[in-house]
């Protein structure tokens, strides 16, 4: 725990203050002690002399009195007993402050002292005792008293000169230790503060250096080498810090795996995509440079001899789409390029595609030639199916009707009217093979070029008239009449005149076979709305039933029960015809009153929009 | 007496049909069976008209003629095919051919396109044999010798002749044809511009203003 590391290294830190100060207190405290305690004593000493000194003059005082008088009253003697109490009191108490060891120099003084202080009061213990009479001639008893005082006086200066030099030398001592002391604190503190300086260092290493260790590896990480692990070397906040950082970098790892797995994998199902693709793909970068090519290609480089430049009509067409930015689609085989491929002459069409970044800025092209040599072939194919179809229909269809005319002419030989009945028959048949082939050929031909219609700005009464023109002799044969009704100031309309007039007269002739003789039918133009015109065809006929009406412009419908008369062809060439004009072709009919037939007929066509 | 008549198609049931169909003491029918028969059978022999086939293996009616042009060898010709198209109908004029007849055909249609083109020619010789009288020129007479100047490669003659025809059925032809001719030169506005006065000229009926519509009606119809 870096919590218990911390207040470790601040716990040492206060044990060692602790410590020092302890002993600091001990130490003062002791000192003080020391020193009082020789205060004390030499007090005592001093205390104790003083009394004896007192003591003695009082004692000597008596005996001054009482040897001028020569009596020793019994106060006196009181007197004498008293002091001599002090006087051994004192004493006592000096042999007391002997029991501490001192020097024997000292020794030996309190013993001349307790000496001089016994034979003092020897002395005067005599005189005392010798009652209130000092015997004559004892003159020298005063000057025994006097010396004894005397020593006993020197003997205390002498004691309290001793205590004098023992109290300088306590007060040497103590100072002395003191000195000491403060040493031995300087070197204390002097050790404290290593300490605490190597434990700050130590402290601040175990939390510095995983954080280094974790910042480098951070740099690492993010310098994208994730194979890395921190050592954990700890338990603490920094080891977890350091095994989630692993975890982390451990799940990066494994982001990353499958990250790349899946851009490998996109990478692959591209590679294989562009593989398998039949068509030559290249593609480039901003610089033009071919960065990326597939198996097709490559071959279709290798077939044309270029490795880093593209042929020149392509390399325009890239430069094109570079600078104008826009995809360039071509769908016709006009715009396809011709390249000579294995001695055979293929069709590309060249699809240019621009990448963007997602700023929108040019990041580079692909090239998509899209391989229309069979499309082609297809095409001319289909082209060509008219004229194919068209041959080898007309062809036995010719010797077939050629023998059926000449043999119906008799010229080759009589026929019996059996023979030229059924010859007939073949004959008719013959010829409505023919016209169902014709109009499939014509359907198919509208389908396949529809673009190829040929407008001319066309007055609606012009046209209608004409088909009208066209169909007067089948009306009159039929007995039926034709009117022509043209909406005033109508525009001119663009159109495939021929074509268009093909749908009138497929109309008419519809209406003049389905309408009773004596009524007539009617030819009719109208604006419908701003952009069409519609132009109609309307009959009085027998009707055309609902159920039918839907599919009456459908291939090969025929409506049921009415004679068959052709391929049922006519209505969907019309229909084709319309729609190529981009109009639309209707029918409303009603049983038994009559039928119309419509179609509207836009009034720009397909190229001028 | 007959004329010969050559009949160029490498289906035999065509020729047999052909054969049969122009039976009679007008025409003596010979058939060649490829386009290789026909040009060997031309360089032989002289004929008066060529049925030919436009759509054969190997050398194609286009290519007979073209090699007949170049042989110098000059035979009216009817282009007979299935289905012709624009470009086909073009280059057969530029060699010198200016008749079509589409499959499949009735034996009274092959007759009278037989009959007509020979009648053209019969005119033009008499005419350059200086049997002709001094009366003018109808425009139908005008139209035969334009069409044989086409036929003799003399495009300025003809198209001089073309334009000197005011209207009918005989002028939008010659319209037609102006306009054939200026493509053959490469002259397209040209061309479109006579093509768009074939609508204005002839009546109403035959008022078909593009040259796709006109060959539609030339080639395709019955």
């Amino acid at each position: 725990m870096l919590r218990w590391r911390l207040s470790l290294g601040l716990v040492t830190l206060m044990v060692l203050l602790i410590a020092v100060s302890v002993y600091a207190v001990w130490l003062f405290n002791n000192l003080g002690s020391a020193v009082n305690h020789v205060l004390e004593n030499n007090y005592k000493n001093v205390r104790a002399i003083n009394q004896i000194l007192i003591a003695t003059s009082r004692i000597n005082g008596i005996y001054l009195a009482a040897d001028a008088g020569n009596v020793f009253s019994p106060a006196d003697r009181t007197e004498f007993a008293n002091n001599r109490t002090l006087i051994e009191g004192a004493v006592r108490l000096l042999e007391d402050d002997a029991a501490a060891p001192r020097s024997p120099d000292e020794a030996a003084l309190l013993h001349r002292f307790d000496t001089a202080v016994h034979s003092y009061f020897d002395l005067s213990g005599q005189l005392v005792q010798a009652g209130p009479v000092r015997p004559a001639g004892e003159r020298a008893t005063p000057q025994r008293i006097h010396d004894a005082t005397f020593l006993l006086t020197d003997l205390a200066g002498q004691i309290l000169n001793a205590n004098e030099d023992a109290m300088v030398a306590a007060d040497r001592t103590t100072r002395g230790k003191s000195t000491d002391s403060i040493h031995f604190m300087l070197v204390a503190m002097g050790l404290a503060l290593l300490i605490s300086l190597y434990a700050s260092y130590r402290l601040g290493q175990s939390i510095l250096d995983p954080i280094h260790l974790l910042t480098e590896f951070t740099g690492k990480i993010g310098s994208g080498d994730l194979d890395i692990t921190v050592p954990v070397i700890s338990q603490d906040e920094l080891g977890k810090l350091a095994s989630s950082f692993n975890k982390m970098a451990g799940q990066l790892r494994a982001y990353r795996q499958s990250t790349t797995e899946k851009i490998f994998r996109l990478n692959r199902t591209m590679e294989a995509t562009l593989s398998a693709f039949p068509d030559p793909i290249f593609v480039l970068d901003h610089r033009r440079q071919v960065i990326l090519c597939n198996p097709a290609a490559q071959r279709f480089a290798a077939e044309l001899g270029f490795t880093d430049r593209l042929p020149p009509e392509l390399q325009a067409k890239v430069a094109e789409v570079s600078e104008t930015q826009r995809d360039y689609l071509p769908a016709t085989f006009k715009d396809a390029f011709y390249y000579r491929i294995a001695d055979q002459e293929q069709s590309f069409l060249p699809r240019v595609l621009v990448m963007r970044n997602p700023d929108q800025t040019l990041h580079g092209v692909a090239i998509v030639l899209q391989d229309i040599t069979r499309f082609r072939l297809l095409d001319d194919v289909k082209t060509n199916l008219v004229s194919t179809v068209s041959h080898e229909l007309r062809t036995p269809l010719t010797s077939i009707r050629m023998a059926l005319h000449i043999l119906l002419e008799q010229k080759l030989g009589a026929l019996t009217p059996k023979q030229g009945e059924l010859l007939g028959v073949a004959r008719d048949d013959s010829e409505r093979l023919l016209r169902t082939l014709n109009d499939l050929l014509d359907l198919s031909q509208l389908e396949d070029s529809s673009h190829d219609l040929h407008y001319d700005m066309t007055a609606p009464a012009d046209i209608l008239q004409e088909a009208a023109h066209e169909l007067q002799e089948t009306a009159r044969a039929a007995e039926v009449r034709i009117e022509v009704d043209i909406e005033p100031g109508l525009p001119e309309v663009p159109m495939d005149r021929i074509r268009m007039k093909h749908v009138f007269t497929n109309f008419l002739d519809n209406a003049v076979k389905h309408t009773a003789a004596g009524t007539r039918v009617v030819l009719r133009a109208r604006r419908i709305d701003a952009r069409a015109l519609r132009f109609s065809v309307i009959d009085e006929g027998e009707g055309i039933p609902p159920e039918y009406q839907g599919r009456l412009f459908d291939k090969f419908f025929r409506v049921p029960g009415q004679p068959r008369t052709g391929a049922g062809l006519g209505l969907s060439i019309v229909r084709q015809i319309v729609q190529a004009h981009r109009g639309q072709v209707g029918v409303s009919s009603e049983l038994g009153r009559g039928s119309e037939f419509y179609c509207d007929i836009p009034l720009e066509d397909g190229q001028r929009v | 007496m007959s004329r010969r008549i050559l009949v160029v198609d490498d289906e035999p049931n065509i020729r047999l049909s052909f054969r049969y169909g122009l039976l009679s003491d007008e025409w003596e029918v010979e058939e060649a069976s490829s386009g290789a028969d026909a040009i060997a059978k031309a360089q032989a022999m002289s004929y008066d008209l060529m049925l030919l086939d436009l759509r054969m293996p190997g050398i194609d009616g286009i290519q007979v003629l073209q090699r007949l042009n170049e042989r110098n060898i000059r035979i009216p010709a009817i282009l007979v095919s299935a289905h012709a198209t624009t470009d086909t109908v073009i280059q057969a004029i530029e060699r010198g051919t200016l008749d079509f007849l589409t499959k499949p055909v009735t034996p009274d249609q092959l007759r009278s396109a037989i009959r007509e083109v020979l009648e053209r020619f019969d005119f033009v010789r008499a005419r350059e044999a200086g049997q002709a009288d001094s009366r003018p020129l109808s425009d139908g007479e005008k139209l035969k010798l334009a069409k044989y100047d086409i036929f003799q490669r003399r495009y300025q003659d003809a198209e001089k002749l073309l334009r000197t025809l005011g209207a009918g059925d005989e002028a939008e032809e010659a319209f037609l044809l102006l306009g054939i001719l200026s493509e053959i030169r490469g002259d397209f506005q040209g061309a479109e511009a006579h093509y768009s006065q074939v609508v204005q000229s002839g009546p109403n009926e035959r008022k078909d203003g593009s040259r796709t519509g006109w060959l539609f009606e030339q080639l395709g119809g019955e």
